[in-house]
């Protein structure tokens, strides 16, 4: 056998190994649940947030943000269910905590959110952006203050 | 006629013909709008003004007009070398090209009117005023054309881009119009969940789309069945077929394939099955992929039949085993980059990185798409590629000299190195920095991800055909005999020895046709004969060689 058909097979053995792992990670790996993250930290409260905007459970994910929040001061509940519903696509995304700085009364949570959007035959059809969430406390609880709308997520 | 006198002529009556024409679409304008009964008491002091303005226009631009073309037209049937002049090939095909594209585009507003049934609302004056006064100049400057004909290869070749031009629309239209036809329909179906109100199928898209085949299908029957009929040998239409008919039908055919495999294949692995309406996308993909599948089948056949009967048949079933294959490698390249994607990111998530949220099946999406792009790819890349190693293997000597091949691997090669070295850098950059902060953690395998996936699938691509590269250079594929630019001046254009001395050289000569007295009886070549002159030719010492074949003292004059 020549030297170049020897080496296409051997390519080819190898796209299969890679189909067939990627596979199996895919189907198997890809459907367990996340963990919960502890309700009263700064990390799990932008988990809930994150999860009720994903569900389309508005009212619930606009209890995890903060009143005080320059934002929400100038604009009403309903405004910002508004602002959600126009921004909403149909791409699928996940979020992963990147970094967490936790004070006393507030907290920072860097969050890093991929997309799946294919854009062409050779681009990244995940686009990644990093997302810090501002946190405080209040009456004992952490609050986002910031940002309260997620436009570069569609 | 001097190049400055022509010049000024032609300049001026193009433009005197747009004042003329504009002229004519206001006054026409008006007098269907005066027939509609559109205006009111109100609209008389805008009525005035344009007519007004029309008249003066159609007054003052006419006579100036009808002055210079007629000063022109005597020129040019007095003078052979006027009416074959470069410019005025390039003013008639301009005007022909401009006239016809707006006669099209117009007629298709008056077509989707008439199947509004008439309606007086919808009537548009303006656009059926440019219809007329459009397709009249079309018409007058296509009959002086046709006329005159096409006598000198620049004439030629202007025509064939007015030709081919708006061959190419008739068609892109008339297969749009074809898919959205069929996607409106299925999307009336009355079979689609959650609806509460649904519009009729007979609706303004849906005419809109009758409208475009019918202007779209007259446009490419006229252009291509009847006004390119007889352009066979012409290097245009071997663009025409190969470029956007074979390879952009095959683009988008494959495309539809890829989108249709792909939402079925998340639709099994669970995915949007709360979508409603979710195949509502089989409407378009499925009619995209048929019509798609006729045009490259249909315009692959006529230009098989035509290589044929020019000899060249050999090189344009190469051409296109090329460019398929470089579609297909180029998709299967995509799709691995994207599947590789998951057991990398698997890695990642796996150091550290703490998912918080995640739709089920998040996976689905990239394997889906990743599977879609492998399962059309792979049969189409084995298949041409296979058939061109067997080219290679049976007929080496001229195989791996075409220039098809060399251009294929090169371009192959080139984008690997590109894609190689825009990697490396990145990769490079992301630990470096990652050291010097102080910080190589996860994120910089992150936002390395996508380099190191494209790297693992370049390094092999590259390593392969560089491998094919050295193989053909060490079968002699890069000892070509130097291009000569070769003219030859014979009695008759289309004599059988211009294709036997272009088929030994290799590529294409130029050919000039004598008009003169013949100096003796034309010569009758051998192929032995020709053989010869080629051997001649290639020895020669300058660049340019003349071919002189009017009598039995066969001349080849090397010139600068």
């Amino acid at each position: 056998m020549k030297t170049s058909s020897r080496f296409l097979l051997g390519f080819g053995i190898l796209i299969i190994v890679v189909v067939a792992v990627a596979v199996t990670l895919a189907l198997i790996g890809g459907n367990e649940p996340v963990k919960l993250l502890p309700q009263d930290s700064p990390e799990g409260t932008v988990q809930r947030f994150l999860m009720a905007v994903k569900e389309q459970d508005y009212a619930k994910a606009y209890t995890f943000l903060s009143p005080q929040s320059e934002y929400l001061k100038t604009s009403p509940y309903d405004d910002w269910v508004r602002s959600m519903q126009s921004m909403r696509g149909n791409s699928s995304w996940k979020a992963s905590i990147v970094n967490s700085t936790v004070r006393e009364n507030d907290a920072t949570v860097e969050v890093a959110v991929d997309v799946f959007r294919p854009d062409g035959p050779l681009a990244n059809p995940v686009n990644t952006n990093r997302v810090t969430f501002v946190l405080q406390k209040e009456n004992g609880k952490w609050m986002i203050n910031s940002p309260v709308d997620l436009y570069w997520l569609y | 006629m001097s190049t400055v006198r022509r010049v000024f002529f032609y300049v001026l009556a193009l433009v005197t013909l747009g004042i003329l024409s504009a002229g004519l679409i206001n006054l026409l304008s008006l007098s269907f709008d005066a027939i509609l009964a559109r205006f009111t008491l109100a609209q008389v002091g805008d009525l005035r003004q344009q007519l007004s303005l029309g008249i003066a226009m159609v007054v003052i631009g006419g006579p100036l007009w009808f002055l210079f073309w007629s000063m022109i037209q005597r020129h040019a049937e007095r003078d052979a070398d006027e009416s074959g002049s470069t410019l005025r090939a390039f003013y008639l095909n301009l005007v022909l090209i401009v006239s016809a594209i707006v006669t099209v585009f117009t007629l298709y507003t008056l077509l989707a009117w008439l199947l509004t049934g008439l309606r007086a609302d919808q009537f548009s004056p303006g656009s059926t005023a440019i219809l007329i006064v459009s397709a009249a100049v079309w018409y007058y400057h296509r009959f002086i054309s046709e006329k005159e004909g096409y006598h000198s290869p620049v004439a030629r070749t202007v025509r064939r881009w007015y030709v081919y031009t708006l061959s190419a629309i008739g068609l892109i239209w008339l297969s749009i119009g074809i898919v959205q036809i069929v996607n409106q329909a299925v999307v009336s179906l009355p079979i689609w969940q959650g609806e509460i109100i649904r519009a009729g199928f007979w609706n303004s898209g849906t005419q809109g789309s009758l409208a475009g085949i019918m202007t779209g299908g007259l446009t490419w029957a006229f252009f291509w069945f009847y006004t390119a009929r007889d352009d066979i040998s012409s290097a245009l239409r071997q663009v025409y077929f190969y470029l956007l008919t074979i390879l952009g039908s095959a683009i988008a055919g494959l495309t539809a394939l890829i989108v249709s495999v792909y939402k079925m294949l998340y639709w099994f692995m669970g995915g949007d099955r709360d979508v409603a309406n979710y195949f509502q996308f089989l409407g378009w993909s499925i009619p995209t992929i048929l019509v798609a599948f006729f045009i490259w089948f249909y315009h692959l056949r006529i230009a098989e039949e035509e290589s044929a009967i020019e000899q060249h048949y050999i090189s344009a079933r190469r051409v296109h085993y090329y460019l398929m294959s470089f579609l297909g490698l180029g998709t299967l390249i995509a799709g691995l980059i994207i599947i590789l994607g998951i057991p990398l990111d698997s890695i990642i998530n796996s150091l550290m990185q703490q998912t918080v949220v995640e739709e089920p099946g998040w996976w689905n999406n990239h394997l889906s798409l990743s599977l879609a792009m492998l399962a059309v790819s792979i049969p189409i890349w084995l298949y041409y590629w296979s058939r061109i190693i067997d080219m290679a293997e049976k007929d080496g000597a001229d195989e791996r000299p075409a220039r098809s091949r060399r251009i294929y691997i090169y371009v192959i090669i080139g984008a690997s190195v590109v894609m190689l070295a825009a990697d490396l850098v990145n990769i490079v950059y992301q630990l470096l920095n990652g050291m010097l902060i102080g910080d190589l953690g996860i994120d910089v395998l992150r936002n390395m991800k996508w380099s190191l996936q494209t790297v693992f699938i370049a390094i092999p691509v590259l390593i392969y055909h560089l491998d094919i590269a050295r193989k053909d250079q060490k079968l002699g594929s890069e000892n070509l005999a130097a291009r000569k630019n070769v003219t030859v001046l014979v009695v008759d254009r289309k004599s059988p020895v211009i294709a036997l001395i272009e088929g030994r050289l290799g590529y294409k000569v130029r050919v000039s046709q004598y008009v003169g007295e013949l100096p003796g009886d034309v010569p009758q070549l051998s192929e032995g004969d020709v053989e010869r002159l080629v051997s001649q030719i290639q020895a020669s010492a300058a660049g340019n060689v003349m071919l002189v074949l009017l009598d039995r003292n066969i001349m080849v004059l090397p010139y600068k």
